[in-house]
């Protein structure tokens, strides 16, 4: 419990304490000022993570929703790729999470190799914090339901004080389902990553997102 | 209120897939459909996967949502739709999904892969019920569908040389594979089948001949197998695979010339799905047996994919429209019709006008999508008098809120072939109701051709004349009264030096330059005359 309250953003919690919390909490919990607590999941390897929780420098914290067979959400996997490599270094927290609750770890892992997140990912041991992502198996949508999110993919940033700051599209490569454009000519997520690092509010805080529809549990 | 529902468990099995009692079931399925659709359901009445979704989704979405097929994932058992049931439902309601451009009352095609507004009300009223399973004892099997080739063993099966790499992301690729085939004598195809290796990233393909062997000599000019774009001389076609499509033989006994010197091009749109894939095309090819009795002749209004239409579009033009008709001068029965255009072609038409007045739709799309170009094979082949005019109305929005934009801020865009420039036609492909008949047509296209042709030259010309007196003291930088080649304009250095610098000394002296005006002065004439 310690190291939790110290190092929020990459603490290893203990399996124990996980299904602890995971019993006790089915989705993120409203604390009686109305900020959400932060929710400890597991990641694709079932090691517990706390993805909302931001700690040290980190500016913000990144959850993109996920599929590993929407194509919509696969087709962004270099996209995502590119921003997590700019954007973590810089003091951003990146979390990819799976919102099928039936996925298995070997299935996550086969498709992080196969659409390259492998190769951003931190290791399950936590790895080296600000330069990669944690993917998670949402299972029991506790980050959907922080973030409200609908769609895959969808991206929500959270600042340090758990305050959604932006939910939305990544970008605008995609005007409708079937609707995609030579090229984004909308760069939303990250116009919104450049806001809160200069210290200044994304705007617009809230776009529609063009994908697959995250199914309710 | 007690409904009779179709439980498929008991109708005669079908292992494989039959067009007549396909329809028949499709039939029983949408009155079944309609009835729940307009009558109060019951509480007993419960829509159920086993009952009620299942034959809709295997119907419509298995051909492609199966294992190894294009789709991302299959739709075959409950759990399959259950957790993907919202985005379904999405697809349903945008008529995304089942993809089927022709809007329905214009044209009747086989295979029509269109989901009616009470099936996609009944999903939706499924998904409100907390998508219930329902008795899993009553849900239909899967469809079966051939393993391999769906048409049975090809008579002859061709592959590209080498594979082609496709990126994670980035832009559309479009590439055209030549398969050289040597073939001892000529042959008529009967249906043609493609094979992709990663299907996900196959988009489209259409079949193409090239008898002049520049496809082969163009074949890995940039170093990778194939090459950009269509740049060959088209010498025949073989149709197309599109997703969803399912390969089926000319109607009749109708049948593809394919000469012995020819090479069958694959034009191959390629879309990269997010990781890295490698293609290597295989294709098998069915032959005819005899020679059909009848010569298919493909009328394509406007001619040239619409080259020589002028087509030029302003940037922010949302409403640019080009018409051409054709008169039929023969008796003719058309089977198939299907259109070409690139991305900011919104929409496109053909109908038929009968000599008595009654007009004919042939082919509507109203959100024309590059990705989804099919040919459409008419139920009933449609017979079309002599005298009956063929006309195509294209549409193109070249404004910045049409998202299928290649340009952002838009650019001005004219005819041309890369996917970028425009260019739009719809060919309709018929036989001549009298086999003798089929020179008649065929001249009469050639000369549509013509017409179109030359009205573009009369059009070039008249522009040129307008603009090239001052063109030339523009470009007479020197202003020696000669138009040297280094001061003229790239565009229209060839055309100009070509035909008028007759003493090929690399310039246009006065003399010279009279001349040209002289012989443009007189065809301006002729078209003034021609025109009053």
């Amino acid at each position: 419990m310690h190291s939790l309250r110290r190092r929020k953003c990459d603490t290893v919690v203990s399996p124990v304490l996980l299904w602890l919390i995971a019993t006790t909490f089915s989705v993120a919990v409203t604390t009686a000022s109305g900020a959400p607590q932060t929710p400890t999941l597991p990641d694709i390897h079932g090691k517990p993570v706390t993805p909302l929780a931001c700690a040290g420098r980190e500016k913000a914290a990144v959850i993109i929703f996920i599929t590993t067979d929407c194509p919509i959400a696969n087709a962004y996997a270099p996209e995502i790729g590119r921003i997590v490599k700019e954007y973590a270094a810089r003091g951003i927290r990146f979390t990819l999470a799976h919102v099928d609750p039936a996925l298995g770890e070997k299935e996550a892992a086969k498709h992080a190799a196969e659409y390259g997140y492998d190769r951003i990912a931190n290791s399950s041991a936590g790895g080296e914090s600000g330069s990669s992502v944690t993917l998670v198996n949402d299972r029991k949508h506790a980050l959907v339901t922080a973030a409200k999110a609908t769609t895959t993919p969808e991206a929500a940033v959270f600042g340090p004080d758990g305050d959604l700051l932006y939910r939305g599209r990544i970008n605008n490569l995609y005007a409708a389902l079937g609707d995609k454009r030579a090229k984004a000519t909308a760069h939303d997520l990250r116009d919104a990553l450049d806001a809160i690092l200069a210290g200044k509010k994304p705007a617009p805080s809230r776009t529609d997102p063009v994908g697959c529809s995250i199914e309710p549990l | 209120m007690h409904l009779v529902l179709v439980n498929p468990r008991n109708q005669t099995p079908e292992p494989e897939l039959h067009p007549l009692s396909m329809k028949s079931s499709r039939l029983l399925a949408h009155l079944v459909f309609l009835a729940l659709a307009t009558i109060p359901l019951h509480a007993a009445d419960e829509i159920t996967f086993s009952q009620h979704i299942a034959p809709l989704v295997h119907e419509n979405c298995a051909s492609c949502h199966r294992p190894g097929e294009a789709a991302p994932f299959s739709l075959l058992t409950y759990e399959d739709v259950r957790k993907r049931a919202r985005t379904i439902a999405r697809v349903l309601d945008d008529r995304y999904m089942p993809p089927w451009h022709p809007v329905p009352g214009h044209g009747d095609f086989v295979g029509e892969r269109r989901l009616s507004d009470p099936e996609i009300a009944l999903f939706n009223r499924w998904i409100d019920a907390q998508k219930p399973e329902g008795d899993p004892a009553v849900t239909p099997a899967p469809p079966e569908f051939p393993k391999g080739w769906q048409l049975g063993t090809p008579d002859l099966v061709v592959q590209v040389a080498k594979p082609f790499d496709v990126p994670a992301d980035g832009p559309d690729i479009y590439r055209s594979f030549v398969i050289p085939l040597d073939l001892p004598e000529d042959k008529w195809v009967k249906a043609i089948e493609l094979r992709p290796a990663a299907r996900s990233v196959v988009h489209h393909v259409l079949f193409f001949l090239d008898d002049s062997g520049t496809a082969r000599a163009r074949d890995g000019e940039d170093g990778q197998p194939g090459f950009r774009g269509m740049g060959f001389r088209i010498s025949g076609r073989l149709g197309g695979y599109v997703p969803g499509s399912t390969p089926g033989p000319l109607p009749d006994d109708l049948a593809w010339p394919l000469p012995a010197e020819s090479d069958l091009v694959l034009q191959t749109h390629f879309h990269p799905v997010g990781k890295a894939a490698t293609e290597q095309l295989t294709v098998g090819l069915f032959f005819a047996d005899t020679p059909p009795s009848k010569t298919m002749v493909g009328i394509q209004v406007p001619p040239g994919f619409g080259r020589g239409m002028g087509i030029d579009i302003p940037p922010g033009e949302d409403d640019y429209r080009v018409e051409d008709s054709f008169t039929l001068p023969v008796d003719v029965t058309a089977y198939t019709v299907g259109g070409h255009a690139h991305y900011v072609c919104q929409e496109m038409q053909m109908t038929a006008t009968f000599p008595n007045g009654r007009v004919e739709p042939l082919l509507y799309i109203d959100d024309w999508d590059l990705n989804w170009q099919d040919r459409y094979t008419f139920k009933q082949p449609v017979d079309l008098p002599a005298g009956t005019v063929l006309k195509t109305v294209l549409v193109y929005d070249n404004s910045e809120s049409n998202p299928d934009n290649p340009f952002s801020p838009p650019r001005q865009i004219a005819w041309g072939r890369e996917s970028t420039d425009e260019m739009g036609s719809i060919t309709l492909s018929v036989t001549a109701a009298e086999e003798s008949d089929t020179r008649t047509l065929f001249a009469a296209t050639r000369l549509q051709q013509s017409r179109v042709a030359g009205e573009a030259v009369a059009r070039g010309i008249a522009a040129l004349l307008d603009n090239l007196p001052a063109l030339v003291h523009r470009a007479d930088a020197n202003a020696d009264g000669r138009l040297q080649e280094s001061e003229t304009p790239p565009r229209l250095r060839k055309r100009l030096f070509e035909n008028w610098d007759r003493d090929r000394n690399g310039e246009l002296d006065p003399e010279e330059l009279a001349a040209l005006y002289k012989v443009i002065e007189t065809i301006r004439a002729e078209k003034r005359n021609q025109d009053a």
